[in-house]
């Protein structure tokens, strides 16, 4: 009995910490639009990668280590995957699954790219690595094209925590 | 060189109005910068060896990149269909062959041969042209049309709107800027953008 009790209580623990479960979910770009506004006082990054691209793989371990880092914070962090919609069932969702065990992981497969890159940012050239962070307030939002190093994540996140 | 230096200052500071088109590098109405460089056989290629042709397709691309592969065959086609009308491919590599070792010069060659590559694949070794041009992916595409002073730029961006299937492509922007180009009209979409692998910039 005592036994049952513990694993329910573990299990209540698991399901009311909101970064711990591990959520995949292809989407459109009408659902890029919602994350890009997130609600009044809090704050969303978004990091754009895909399995492909080397320097966004090397550095996906950084924004899990941040994920975690500031799970009370009012940051909430998407794993967006520009991923080819093929390879998704052999590559993409395996890649996830192993490396981003806790994240809310989107995949976008829309490669009409010059559609909706200035929706995201203007600045967006296009090239991922990429990483935004995006509040209600335009003085936190901030926009990182290419690799961010571990000192420069922490440090912007310190400042707007 | 030293003139080369001077005017990649003088973008550096130049702020573009429109926030779309990136603030440093070349965008549509600008001059083209010529460079020299060496081909996959070992010669020097410039873009004045180019000056009697109605223009130039000119392509930042790499070996490495899933996107730069995806499109290696639409490279190839459209240098067989714009070549003979005056508007030759020329490819150009930039990234780091110490970080990413599949784009070095030697791969370049064997790439080029697997592909059967109709025209120069370039080296841009010192990374200079790339930045000059503001070329920040891999394909990133310059598209030259001869003027008074050179070449002039017309288009800048992505060949067309989908890199993962050829047969579902919608919009075919660098051919139809060709086309608009060849009809004396103005490029109605000069300047698009594209997800893509960032140049693998020296360290």
């Amino acid at each position: 009995m005592k036994f049952y009790l513990r694993v329910f209580l573990i299990a209540i623990c698991f399901c009311s910490s909101k970064a711990s479960a591990q959520q995949i979910r292809t989407i459109e770009v009408p659902d890029l639009q919602a994350i890009l506004h997130p609600p009044h006082d809090s704050l969303y990054i978004l990091n754009f990668w895909a399995t492909w691209c080397a320097p966004c793989v090397a550095e996906l371990p950084t924004f899990v280590k941040a994920e975690k880092q500031y799970k009370d914070a009012k940051f909430r962090f998407f794993f967006v995957s520009l991923d080819f919609k093929k390879d998704y069932t052999a590559k993409v969702i395996p890649f996830i699954k192993k490396h981003l065990p806790e994240s809310t992981v989107y995949l976008l497969g829309d490669s009409n790219y010059n559609s909706w890159i200035n929706l995201v940012n203007p600045e967006w050239q296009g090239a991922i690595p990429a990483t935004f962070i995006v509040s209600s307030d335009p003085s936190k939002c901030k926009f990182f094209e290419g690799e961010i190093s571990e000192k420069q994540l922490f440090d912007s996140l310190d400042t707007l925590k | 060189m030293k003139k080369l230096m001077i005017l990649l200052f003088a973008f550096a500071f130049t702020f573009s109005a429109q926030a779309q088109v990136p603030s440093v590098g070349l965008k549509p109405g600008d001059t083209a910068i010529p460079f020299k460089l060496k081909n996959i056989d070992g010669k020097m290629v410039g873009l004045n060896d180019y000056a009697n042709l109605r223009g130039v397709i000119l392509i930042f691309t790499c070996n490495h990149c899933p996107f730069s592969v995806a499109y290696q065959d639409r490279i190839v086609a459209l240098n067989k269909k714009y070549a003979s009308l005056g508007f030759p491919v020329i490819a150009i590599n930039s990234n780091d062959a110490e970080a990413y070792p599949e784009d070095s010069y030697d791969n370049m060659i064997i790439r080029a041969a697997e592909k059967k590559f109709t025209f120069p694949y370039l080296l841009d070794d010192t990374q200079v042209i790339a930045k000059a041009y503001g070329a920040v992916r891999t394909p990133h595409v310059y598209l030259l049309q001869h003027a008074d002073n050179g070449f002039a730029v017309r288009y800048v961006g992505a060949i067309d709107d989908n890199s993962d299937d050829p047969a579902a492509v919608k919009i075919k922007y660098v051919e139809n800027a060709i086309t608009e180009i060849m009809k004396g009209k103005v490029v109605s979409e000069p300047f698009t953008k594209a997800i893509g692998c960032t140049i693998k910039w020296k360290k």
